[in-house]
């Protein structure tokens, strides 16, 4: 396997961008939420006015990476999307239960049911942008980064698309904190969006995926989480890993149930 | 790696019948039971219909196993069979899980969101439920398979998206087999959401009729056992269907509605037909996405008219209702069923087609000696998938 990684859009508690995140290596603590005022550099207010706040963590992401990873010339069909997210909407999940609680079935709000479907991100992300190639969301905790570079690995080798845009995003809500201190299984309650701009190219700005695997038994060991890990697995592990020059070491994400995925990265050729 | 990528195994149950036999049996037929909901509450003025698994059927739920899950479990266990691979021959092995769902894997926690707001502390037992039900981890986990797993949460045409994705990592040598399909169980949640967005029936929902108000949820799963053609023969497995081309394209356009003229759903058809390498006239006949919504029969039908002029359509959400993350993949079993048994049903519920539109799905049980069927699903936030698949004997 060989997926060229082009470009890197990042955005979390630390800031933007891979400056941002080397410098929150060192920091144990951190804010909840990510800021996403930056989109205004990409989109106006009134396109941004019923985006929800998990839809502008998605739509910085992959703008970022895009402006990062020069797609000029690449026809918008030709680019495929990924979103990767361990939880999906959860904000806009909850709003529509509670429209439902407090004004009843027949007056719930069919807006916040619609920005509650899973792949309103992604999505978004296509309407607004106007990508127009393959576009699919994964969701299944920490296994849904390294399942969707996989889908995007045979994308690439299928030339069904030249680029792909996979991506790793996930909200914080405090509701869920709460249901994850009581559920008796960990769960990763951190926000931001992770973009990779990837190509079939021999070679990626930033270096190489040279193997993604996942399986049921026998876990590799896995290492502790970082302090502003996603839900979506080990896609800031893999940022990090990036802007650190850490090539070859596999990347491991574990789920309680036994499921794993490792990711090995390799350097610029 | 390529090759071809064949179905061994099929396996299904929704509101036509707990297996896939009893299902096509129902469908060839020409019966159908949507009912007022009876595991959820309806606190509207109209009792709008829904599907409902037969309720003989006693699915395997517990504490981490939700109805997705354990209707996945079902469909699994039923495709395995037929395709003859036992845990034994499994073993070892890559096996692969690519489900498509929606509601299946939502964070829809009702009652534990209800006592949030009455002050009270949540059944942690609702969130450790949630944790463990996700389709494609969970169905790898209870069968004890070893390899890539995908939940593809991509709306109504996850189940599609899945099955494609599937042939992919065939292709590609990820696995050695595949578990492909899709699964959703009936909520509270799209139920209100779908009658919300008035798009939601309240009589049985008719595809592609002058009548028609939108859809009726259903719940259900439908499962296929791929495998690459060399790895069937290497065990003798008998061939049901080659799982021959898949399309996808997004239509930028809008969150709930399709491009009026389809132009993502063409290209999605023209990718799934390049991959087989045939043409159009090659189609024996498709199985519609047909939700019944005006919107999307409309652009649906615009498409099926231009580039298949001549090839029956079916409709089949009739009879099972809208299952959501399921349909793409319980639609692609009927259309290998249909394949091999050389018919189509009745698209129940469209009694008077709609003559805006530029296609009439087939009325009585059509006989077709096809070599390729094709299905599509349309999807929120402006997907399109398309699958086609060839006779066995095409192997």
């Amino acid at each position: 396997m060989r997926l060229a990684i082009d470009g890197l859009g990042l955005v979390g508690p630390f800031g933007l961008g891979s400056g941002a995140l080397q410098a929150a290596q060192n920091v144990s603590a951190m804010p909840a939420q990510a800021d996403v005022a930056e989109l205004a550099r990409f989109f106006n207010k009134r396109e941004l006015r019923r985006v929800s706040h998990f839809c502008r963590l998605a739509l910085l992401g992959a703008t970022l990476a895009v402006e990062d990873g020069c797609f000029a010339g690449i026809a918008k069909e030709r680019i495929g999307l990924i979103l990767a997210t361990g939880h999906g909407p959860v904000a806009t999940t909850f709003d529509f239960l509670d429209s439902m609680h407090e004004f009843g079935a027949k007056l719930a709000s069919p807006t916040a049911f619609s920005t509650s479907i899973h792949n309103v991100a992604a999505s978004t992300i296509s309407i607004m942008s106007g990508y127009t190639g393959p576009c699919l969301t994964v969701n299944q905790f920490a296994m849904s980064w390294a399942s969707a570079l996989l889908t995007a690995w045979c994308w690439l080798a299928e030339s069904r698309v030249e680029r792909v845009l996979v991506g790793a995003v996930d909200e914080y809500q405090p509701l869920l904190v709460e249901a994850a201190r009581q559920a008796d299984s960990p769960l990763a309650t951190g926000e931001g969006a992770v973009f990779l701009a990837l190509s079939a190219a021999q070679s990626g700005r930033y270096g190489m995926i040279t193997d993604v695997a996942m399986g049921n038994l026998a876990p590799p060991a896995s290492p502790s989480p970082l302090p502003y890990e996603l839900p979506a697995g080990q896609a800031f592990t893999l940022a990090a890993a990036l802007v650190n020059g850490a090539f070859g070491q596999p990347l491991v994400a574990t789920e309680p149930d036994g499921a794993w995925s490792t990711i090995t990265l390799g350097p610029p050729l | 790696m390529t090759g071809t990528v064949c179905v061994t195994g099929l396996g299904c149950l929704c509101g036509a019948g707990g297996s896939l036999p009893e299902i096509m049996h129902t469908l060839y037929a020409g019966r159908r039971a949507p009912c007022a909901p009876t595991r959820m509450r309806c606190e509207h003025d109209v009792v709008y219909p829904v599907f409902e698994l037969p309720a003989s059927i006693d699915l395997p739920v517990d504490s981490r196993t939700n109805r997705s899950l354990a209707m996945a479990v079902v469909a699994a266990r039923e495709a395995l069979q037929q395709a003859g691979l036992t845990p034994d021959l499994l073993a070892g092995k890559r096996v692969g899980v690519c489900l498509g769902t929606s509601t299946g894997a939502s964070l829809n926690l009702l009652d534990y969101y209800a006592s949030h707001k009455a002050g009270q502390p949540g059944d942690p037992a609702e969130v450790a439920l949630w944790r463990y039900s996700n389709p494609g981890l969970g169905l790898a986990r209870i069968l004890d398979l070893n390899g890539p797993v995908q939940t593809v949460v991509n709306a109504c045409s996850s189940g599609s998206d899945a099955v494609g994705i599937a042939m992919s990592w065939l292709q590609q040598g990820l696995c050695d087999v595949v578990l492909a399909g899709g699964t959703d169980e009936l909520s509270m949640v799209p139920y209100n959401g779908f009658i919300r967005l008035m798009i939601y029936d309240s009589q049985p929902c008719r595809p592609f009729d002058v009548r028609r108000k939108g859809l009726n949820l259903g719940e259900g799963a439908g499962m296929l056992v791929l495998e690459r053609r060399s790895h069937a023969d290497q065990r003798g497995a008998g061939v049901l269907a080659v799982a021959a081309g898949f399309g996808s394209a997004a239509d930028a356009h809008h969150l709930t509605a399709p491009h009026p003229d389809g132009s993502s759903l063409r290209r999605a058809t023209q990718q799934a037909l390049a991959q087989v390498g045939i043409d159009a006239g090659q189609v024996g006949f498709i199985n519609a996405h047909g939700t019944a919504t005006p919107n999307n029969d409309q652009a649906e039908a615009k498409v099926l008219a231009d580039i298949f002029p001549h090839a029956p359509v079916v409709a089949t959400k009739g009879y099972t209702g809208h299952t959501l993350g399921a349909a793409g993949a319980i639609e692609a079993v009927f259309t290998v069923a249909a394949l091999r048994d050389g018919k189509l049903p009745a698209s129940i519920g469209c009694e008077q087609p709609d003559p805006a539109l530029q296609v009439t799905p087939v009325q009585v049980e059509t006989p077709v000696a096809a070599a390729y069927g094709l299905t599509q699903s349309l999807g929120f936030g402006g997907n399109n998938a398309v699958l086609v698949f060839g006779r066995g004997d095409q192997a």
